[in-house]
């Protein structure tokens, strides 16, 4: 990773859906590499599920807008957001997914840029960072 | 004669950005639109979800503008307006601090009679 | 006793409550009791069901030589034994929504609102956890 700001390393263990975990999470990294800073995510159990390929880059259809006129509204998945923000954060977002619960939830499909690792890198990163949080249940 | 459903929701706020327009009001009036008559009784922490004046939040995210996260108060407001009666449970209002004024207009407040009354008076009743 | 058709829709995700294994229980018994059992799989609960689960778990560091059976391959057991008594239905919405769409061979991917369709035809109908 490049030098700058501070490592900040976040675990994440929630699955998408139950509660506001993932709007934070990303809203926090967003913040993070706006700020200069560096950030780790490390995703595990169902957050394993927020980088799934199958998601695509857009949600399906609204279906309160089918057969209105016009061109349907265009909603981004957590896997086009997550992409945007490796992206905008140019080497200084490392996004982690647990292999083993990658494994166990059959969430193998995972979009380009991520990096699968196993659990003592969450440790190690723990170890190396300068704020950690760990955020959900698993 | 066609049977009538009460949703009931208890679990609030379940992810604005996984969830944007796809939350459970919005599949009630989905429900409402194709015949399947459905009212809405609010308990937990989503009695929140008929508080008027809620603002429309939009995030940036990455190169993303989100713009579309929910706005329950519009989704109750077209739910109203399908003909569906919307309640909130009078215990957890007190315990939120949420007085009546507040509410949406044309949202009733049910005590524990008149939940038992609204679960009595539908053919399906679905706690989502 | 008069075999039923029993109508149960799924809505809760697998790993936060004893929803999944309280579902199997119930499939199970109830199907070996001769009723005909109609599953509806909304929300997480169509991770059920993927075919990259496939027959078992990951390993157990622990216990290397013991084999733990996916939910993916429980289902495709009680489909296998029960025949037509036992449909499974995945709601295509969200499993689109979700990412979950390489589904094992058997279920059933439908529009949404089909499910009120076995809703009339069930003899009885219960909604298990939320989406």
């Amino acid at each position: 990773m490049p030098d700058g700001g501070r490592l900040i390393f976040l675990g994440v263990l929630g699955a998408p859906y139950e509660s506001e975990l993932t709007t934070t999470l990303l809203r926090l990294v967003n913040e993070a590499i706006a700020q200069g800073h560096r950030v780790a995510v490390y995703t595990c159990g169902g957050a394993t599920e927020l980088t799934l390929k199958t998601l695509g880059d857009k949600k399906p259809a609204n279906f309160l807008e089918r057969g209105t006129p016009g061109q349907l509204t265009r909603y981004p998945t957590t896997a086009q957001l997550i992409r945007e923000l490796l992206e905008m954060a140019q080497g200084r977002l490392q996004w982690y997914v647990c292999r083993p619960c990658m494994e166990e939830r059959g969430a193998l499909s995972q979009i380009e840029g991520v990096i699968k690792h196993v659990p003592p890198k969450l440790r190690q990163l723990l170890g190396e960072a300068d704020v950690a949080l760990l955020m959900g249940v698993k | 004669m066609t049977p009538r459903y009460l949703a009931i929701v208890e679990r609030a706020y379940r992810g604005a950005v996984e969830e944007q327009y796809a939350h459970i009001i919005a599949a009630t009036i989905a429900f409402c639109r194709i015949g399947c008559a459905t009212d809405l009784l609010l308990r937990g922490n989503a009695v929140l979800y008929a508080i008027r004046e809620q603002p429309e939040v939009r995030l940036t995210i990455g190169a993303t503008r989100v713009e579309h996260l929910p706005h329950y108060e519009s989704a109750i407001g077209a739910l109203l307006q399908q003909g569906a009666s919307v309640h909130v449970y009078e215990t957890d209002c007190q315990r939120l601090g949420i007085d009546p004024e507040r509410l949406i207009s044309g949202v009733a407040i049910a005590d524990l009679g008149t939940v038992a009354r609204l679960i009595d008076s539908h053919d399906v009743v679905w706690h989502w | 006793m008069t075999p039923h058709t029993i109508f149960l829709i799924v809505m809760g995700a697998p790993y936060e409550s004893e929803l999944t294994t309280t579902l199997f229980r119930l499939l199970d018994a109830a199907l070996a009791r001769g009723h005909r059992l109609i599953v509806w799989s909304c929300g997480a609960s169509t991770t059920l069901t993927l075919e990259s689960l496939g027959e078992c778990k990951p390993r157990n560091v622990m216990r290397h030589e013991v084999v733990y059976p996916s939910t993916a391959r429980l289902v495709r057991t009680m489909m296998a034994r029960y025949g037509e008594r036992l449909e499974w239905h995945i709601c295509q919405q969200c499993m689109e929504e979700r990412g979950t769409t390489g589904q094992i061979e058997g279920v059933r991917i439908q529009p949404p609102f089909r499910f009120l369709r076995y809703l009339d035809q069930a003899d009885v109908c219960m909604s298990m956890g939320i989406k």
